[in-house]
C-alpha cells in the first residue's frame, strides 16, 4: 500500500499529513506510532532503530502518544480514562490526580471528570482522548484527524492546546487532517500522501502553491475549492 | 457497575472460604490433605447395601481412630482398585476369583469373616413354578420357559456365583446370555438389581442379606433357598504391599483383627435381627465355612 | 404420584431442619466446585488474554480445539484423571485417588476448556480499537491484557460462572475419581446417583432440590449480568 516513503520529521516540528481518503495516511501514522510494522525499511524514532531493537519498542512507545481517528473511551469515568496511561507508567497516585484534572481543564472538560466516559458524545470523547494522550507529556504526539468530529469552537480550543503544547514543550506533532486551512495554520512541514506515495513534502508555503503541472496541484486546487464552497454554504 | 462486580466477587470468595473450611474436610473433621491417615477399602455392593459397613465404619473409626473410606464397587472393579493400589484392602465374595487374586500376588491372605446364602428370589406368584427345586434345576426351568431373569452382569461375586450355577446345570454361559430377551444383564449393584426384578416381575439371584434389607420395598419372596452351591462367603483381603506400591497393609491388618474379634463377630451376628427377625450374616472368624 | 409427594415432603423436612448429612454434602459440593472454578479462572484469565493477543500460526485451530472440548463427556475426563492419578499411574505417588483434592483437579481440567474458550470469545468481542488505544498510550502487553479483561468484564464473569455451572452439575468425574465415599468425597450429584440407585427417593429429591436451587441462583445471576452488560454498552 505505502510505497517508497522516505520521511524525516525534525524534533519539535509540527508535521501535518494531508491527502485524499484511502491514500494511506492512517497506515503511515500507525507505523510511526509503532502500532503496525512496515513490510520493509528502517524506522528510527528518538534516535533508536526500533525495527532492529524490538525490545526497546515499549520504552519508545511510552515517550509517544496516539489519538485514534474514532477514539474509544474505556468503560470507566473520564478521570480514570485519563489516569490509565499514567498508571501504566507507574506515576504516583497523587500526581496522577493532579495532572489528570489539570489536563481536563486545558481541553475544557473539567466538569466531566466523574462522568462515565461511555456516555459522552463524539466530540466530548475526542477531547477526552486528546487529554488522555497529552497527560503523559509525550515527546511525540500522533493524531489522526483530531478535530474531525468537533464543532468549530471546540476544534479551535484543541488547536490552541496543540499549538501551545508544541511551543512550550517542544512536542513533535505528527497529525493527519482533511482541513487544509488547519494544515496551513498549524504546520511547520506539510506532507502530501497520494496513493501510498509521499508526493510532496515541505513548508506550507511551498506545498500550498504547487506548480501547475505537479501531481498535487489538482488535489490542492480541488480541496481548496471544496473548502471555500463549504464555507460559503 | 462496580457494585455488581464487587458484590459478585465477594459472594464468590466468601462462599469458597466458608465451603472450604466447612466442607472440604470430611464430616468427621479431618483435613483433605491427610489421605495417608485413611484406610481405603473397596467392598462389594451386596455387603454395602445391607448397611452393615455403615454400622461397622462408625464403630471402627471411633475405636481405632483410623478414618475408613469405603468404596461401593462390584467385586470386579474392587479387585481392580486393589491391583492398582488405589485401595488398601477389599471385602468381596467370589472365592475362585479371590484365590486367583492371591495366587497372582496381589493379596496377602484371604480371611473369611462372615457368610450367608444366596437365594433365588422372584414374584410371589412364581410364574415359572420353580419353588422347591434345586438351584441347578430351577435355572434349567427358567431357561426352558424363558421366564424373565435379571442377572447382575457385572463380574461381581453374585454374578460369579450365578455363572457357577449355570455351569453346574450344564449350560454354556455364552449360550445363556445370547438366548433371548428374557435374560437381562443389569450391570448394577445388588440393591438396584432387586428393585429392577421387582419392577419387571422377574427372578434374580441375590445374597440373603441384601434381599432381606430390600424385601419390604420390593415385595419379592424367596423361591429357592437350599442347595450347597448357594453358600456365600465374604472375605477380607489386604493388598500386598510387596507387589502393589503404596498399599497400607498395617492399617488393613488392624481392620482384619477388628472384623474377626469376638465382639465384632457377635455384632455381625446380631446385625439385622431387630429389623428383619433373622440374622443377615453368620460370622465365621477367619475360618472357611462348610456348607 | 403419592411417592413423589411423600418424597417432596420429606425433602422439605430434611432441608428445613438442616439435616447434617445433607448440609455436609452440599457444602462439600460447593467447596469443591468453587475451588475448581477459582483455579480455572486463575489459569484461564492470563492464558485467554495471551492467546487472544498473540497472533501465531494455528491460532484458529487451537481455538477450535478448545471449543470442541467444551462438552467433553465428564466420564471421559474422569477416566483420564483416574488413569493418571491411580496408584498404578504416573502420578500415583501423590496418593490423591478418592480425595476431594483430586476432584478439584479433575473438575478444573473439565472446566478450563470451557472457561478459556468463553474468555477468548469475550475478548474477541471487544472493539479492536481498545487494545490499539492501550498500546498507543504506552501499555505493555500485560497491562493491555488486564485492561481488555476489565473492559470485557461482564462477559468474563459470565464465562467464570458458566464454568462453575458445569463443575457443580457434573457427576461422571466426581464418581470415578472421588469414589463417592460417605463423609469424605460424597457430593450432591454423586449422592443423588447413589441414593436413587439404592431407592432412597426422598433423600435424592432433597439433594436434587438443593442442586436445583443452586442452578437457579446461577441462572439468575447470569441473567442480571447480561442485563447490566447490555445496558452498559449503550
Amino acid at each position: 500500500m505505502l510505497q517508497d516513503i522516505s520521511l524525516q520529521v525534525e524534533s519539535g516540528d509540527s508535521f501535518l499529513l494531508i491527502g485524499p481518503t484511502g491514500a494511506g495516511k492512517t497506515t503511515l501514522l500507525r507505523i510511526l506510532g509503532l502500532l503496525d510494522k512496515p513490510v520493509t525499511g528502517d524506522l528510527h524514532i528518538l534516535g533508536v532503530d526500533v525495527i532492529r531493537s524490538p525490545d526497546r519498542q515499549l520504552e519508545i512507545r511510552r515517550r509517544m502518544a496516539f489519538v485514534q481517528q474514532k477514539p474509544v473511551a474505556f468503560s470507566c469515568s473520564v478521570l480514570e480514562n485519563i489516569a490509565y496511561p499514567l498508571r501504566w507508567r507507574k506515576v504516583p497516585k497523587q500526581e496522577i490526580k493532579t495532572r489528570a484534572l489539570d489536563i481536563l481543564e486545558q481541553v475544557g472538560m473539567q466538569d466531566f471528570a466523574g462522568r462515565s466516559a461511555r456516555t459522552l458524545s463524539g466530540g466530548e470523547t475526542q477531547r477526552v482522548a486528546i487529554a488522555r494522550a497529552l497527560v503523559t507529556r509525550p515527546e511525540i504526539l500522533l493524531l489522526d484527524e483530531p478535530t474531525a468530529n468537533l464543532d468549530p469552537n471546540s476544534a479551535g480550543k484543541i488547536e490552541d492546546v496543540l499549538a501551545r503544547v508544541a511551543r512550550e514543550r517542544q512536542t513533535t506533532l505528527v497529525m493527519t487532517t482533511h482541513d487544509l486551512a488547519q494544515a496551513r495554520r498549524l504546520a511547520g512541514t506539510v506532507g502530501v500522501l497520494m496513493a501510498g506515495k509521499l508526493v510532496e513534502c515541505g513548508p506550507p508555503e511551498q506545498v500550498f502553491n504547487p506548480q501547475a503541472d505537479s501531481p498535487i496541484a489538482r488535489f490542492i486546487g480541488f480541496k481548496l475549492a471544496e473548502q471555500d464552497f463549504n464555507r460559503m454554504v | 457497575m462496580k457494585n455488581v462486580k464487587t458484590i459478585l466477587l465477594s459472594l464468590l470468595l466468601s462462599a469458597a472460604v466458608i465451603a472450604g473450611v466447612a466442607g472440604c474436610g470430611s464430616s468427621d473433621g479431618s483435613s483433605i490433605i491427610q489421605a495417608q491417615d485413611r484406610l481405603r477399602i473397596a467392598t462389594t455392593t451386596s455387603l454395602y447395601d445391607t448397611g452393615l459397613w455403615n454400622a461397622l465404619e462408625d464403630r471402627f473409626e471411633q475405636e481405632q481412630g483410623i478414618r475408613l473410606d469405603i468404596l461401593y464397587a462390584g467385586t470386579g472393579i474392587a479387585l481392580e482398585y486393589g491391583r492398582r493400589g488405589d485401595v488398601d484392602a477389599v471385602a468381596v465374595h467370589a472365592k475362585a476369583t479371590e484365590e486367583q487374586f492371591i495366587a497372582d500376588g496381589y493379596g496377602i491372605e484371604r480371611v473369611p469373616f462372615a457368610y450367608n446364602y444366596f437365594v433365588i428370589v422372584g414374584p410371589e406368584s412364581d410364574p415359572a413354578g420353580i419353588k422347591g427345586l434345586s438351584p441347578e434345576d430351577a435355572f434349567k426351568k427358567l431357561y426352558e420357559t424363558q421366564t424373565a431373569f435379571i442377572s447382575r452382569g457385572d463380574e461381581s461375586g453374585t454374578h460369579t456365583k450365578e455363572k457357577a450355577i449355570w455351569k453346574a446345570a450344564g449350560f454354556d454361559y455364552e449360550a445363556v446370555t445370547d438366548s433371548g430377551a428374557w435374560y437381562v444383564e443389569a450391570g448394577k449393584g445388588m440393591g438396584p438389581t432387586l428393585q429392577m426384578a421387582a419392577e419387571m416381575e422377574a427372578y434374580t439371584l441375590s445374597d440373603i442379606g441384601t434381599f432381606l434389607a430390600y424385601k419390604a420395598e420390593t415385595g419379592l419372596v424367596t423361591i429357592v433357598d437350599s442347595g450347597s452351591i448357594l453358600l456365600n462367603v465374604y472375605s477380607f483381603i489386604a493388598i500386598n504391599p510387596d507387589k502393589v506400591e503404596g498399599a497400607d497393609a498395617e492399617k488393613a491388618q488392624i481392620l482384619v483383627d477388628f472384623l474377626v474379634s469376638d465382639e465384632i463377630q457377635q455384632f455381625i451376628e446380631d446385625y439385622g435381627k431387630a429389623d428383619y427377625g433373622t440374622s443377615l450374616f453368620t460370622p465365621c472368624a477367619g475360618n472357611e465355612p462348610t456348607s | 404420584m403419592s411417592e413423589l409427594w411423600q418424597g417432596i415432603l420429606r425433602a422439605l423436612e430434611l432441608l428445613v431442619t438442616f439435616d447434617p448429612e445433607v448440609m455436609a454434602v452440599t457444602f462439600r459440593s460447593l467447596g469443591i466446585s468453587v475451588t475448581a472454578c477459582i483455579i480455572s479462572a486463575l489459569v484461564c484469565l492470563p492464558l485467554g488474554s495471551l492467546i487472544h493477543f498473540t497472533s501465531f500460526r494455528g491460532k484458529h485451530l487451537l481455538v477450535s480445539i478448545i471449543q470442541t472440548f467444551y462438552s467433553l463427556p465428564t466420564v471421559l475426563v474422569g477416566l483420564l484423571v483416574f488413569i493418571l492419578f491411580s496408584r498404578a499411574g504416573p502420578f500415583g505417588d501423590l496418593g490423591l485417588m478418592f480425595t476431594p483434592t483430586l476432584m478439584v483437579i479433575g473438575q478444573a481440567l473439565l472446566v478450563i476448556p470451557l472457561m478459556l474458550g468463553l474468555i477468548i470469545s469475550a475478548l474477541a468481542s471487544l472493539d479492536k480499537t481498545v487494545a490499539d488505544t492501550a498500546f498507543s498510550l504506552g501499555a505493555s502487553r500485560f497491562q493491555a491484557g488486564i485492561l481488555a479483561l476489565k473492559e470485557a468484564r461482564y462477559a468474563v464473569v459470565t464465562a467464570v460462572i458458566m464454568g462453575f455451572g458445569r463443575a457443580i452439575s457434573e457427576v461422571g468425574l466426581a464418581m470415578m475419581v472421588g469414589g463417592n465415599i460417605r463423609g469424605f468425597t460424597r457430593i450432591l450429584t454423586t449422592a443423588i446417583s447413589l441414593e436413587t440407585s439404592k431407592g432412597d427417593i426422598e433423600l435424592s429429591l432433597a439433594l436434587g432440590f438443593i442442586l436445583l436451587i443452586i442452578s437457579l441462583v446461577i441462572n439468575v445471576v447470569l441473567g442480571r449480568l447480561q442485563q447490566v452488560r447490555s445496558s452498559a454498552a449503550h
